[in-house]
């Protein structure tokens, strides 16, 4: 009966997919406040809102932006553009105070492959991917850390290293 | 006498499988090794990125500079002004996981001189005729398609290849990542 019971809640508070659930424990506790918008900057939003939970919001595309190479300022007020491959722009949403951006699933389909870019009105600034978003709407997926790796690369910034 | 004897074979046994070339022939058949640069170009740039192949937990495996690095000292970068481009040993290891990922399949596609390229699973994946999270990256026939099934024949349409790489209609782009 208790091996039962642990079963069924062990059933109840995970996706059935243990590499989405792994996953989703690897991001750990929320770090602090409530879930929002400018909550878990820098990882995965499609880990919980890709549409297998835990999260209700199911985004077709989210990230973190950041000012600089090699810092951890946030880029509020950016636009970031995904665009095809053809750079013809097909969903775009802007930065707030955590560097966050993401859009919904209602709102966009994400094109596979695709690209993205970063806006910056207020001066021109620019940066533009050069390779390819290949299905993963979660920029984090593959951008994380303050350097690149053989696995991975830096996080998003707007302005190279001085 | 007898179990010295044995221990003498036994031991020159061991020997000989310790001594064993890592690139000895095994049982698979794949297809040349030596017509696979343009494939794997193409490999790399369609289904090597670090989300989909370009990562350790795919059963195919691809390594490049557009994705995944085989050395831990490079960086997927190579369309960075300094970046280190791909390297013969990670053509070597996207190699031997494509040609290991099915070996027995493979083996009777290469010697069938590949008039059945759908019989590997990473084919019909790409062609969208098997349930693929990438979806379908080409149909049979077009210049993607007929690099990989002329390497599979035995003579690599390097052209087509070549055309496959640029329909993606990024090749050549630099800039920052």
């Amino acid at each position: 009966m208790r091996r039962f019971a642990v079963a069924l809640l062990g059933l109840l508070s995970c996706s059935g997919d243990p590499v989405h659930d792994d996953l989703v424990r690897g991001l750990g506790p929320e770090p602090s406040g409530a879930p929002g918008p400018l909550h878990r900057a820098g990882q995965p939003c499609l880990a919980c809102h890709g549409g297998s939970g835990p999260a209700s919001l199911e985004l077709s595309v989210g990230g973190t932006i950041y000012v600089q190479q090699g810092k951890t300022d946030p880029l509020e007020g950016a636009e970031v553009q995904v665009t095809d491959l053809a750079g013809r722009v097909v969903c775009s949403a802007t930065t707030n105070a955590a560097g966050n951006f993401f859009l919904r699933r209602s709102e966009c389909t994400m094109p596979e492959p695709a690209k993205a870019n970063v806006l910056r009105a207020s001066d021109g600034a620019e940066s533009n991917m050069i390779t390819r978003i290949g299905r993963s709407g979660s920029c984090a997926t593959c951008h994380h850390g303050d350097t690149s790796t053989a696995t991975s690369v830096e996080r998003i910034y707007l302005l190279s290293a001085e | 006498m007898r179990a010295a004897l044995f221990l003498c074979l036994g031991s020159v046994a061991a020997a000989g499988a310790c001594l064993a070339s890592p690139d000895a022939r095994i049982g698979i058949q794949g297809p040349d090794r030596a017509q696979f640069d343009s494939v794997e170009r193409l490999l790399e740039h369609r289904c090597g990125s670090l989300d989909c192949h370009g990562q350790t937990g795919r059963n195919l495996r691809v390594w490049g500079c557009e994705g995944m690095r085989l050395d831990a000292n490079d960086t997927p970068q190579c369309r960075r002004t300094g970046g280190k481009d791909t390297t013969a040993a990670e053509i070597d290891a996207t190699y031997r996981s494509l040609v290991g990922l099915e070996p027995a399949v493979m083996t009777a596609v290469v010697q069938g001189k590949g008039a059945h390229p759908e019989w590997l699973t990473f084919v019909r994946k790409a062609r969208g005729d098997e349930s693929h999270k990438g979806g379908a990256l080409w149909v049979p026939g077009d210049a993607q398609d007929r690099c990989v099934t002329s390497w599979l024949a035995g003579a690599t349409d390097t052209s087509a290849c070549d055309v496959g790489v640029a329909d993606s209609a990024d090749a050549g782009a630099t800039g920052d990542p």
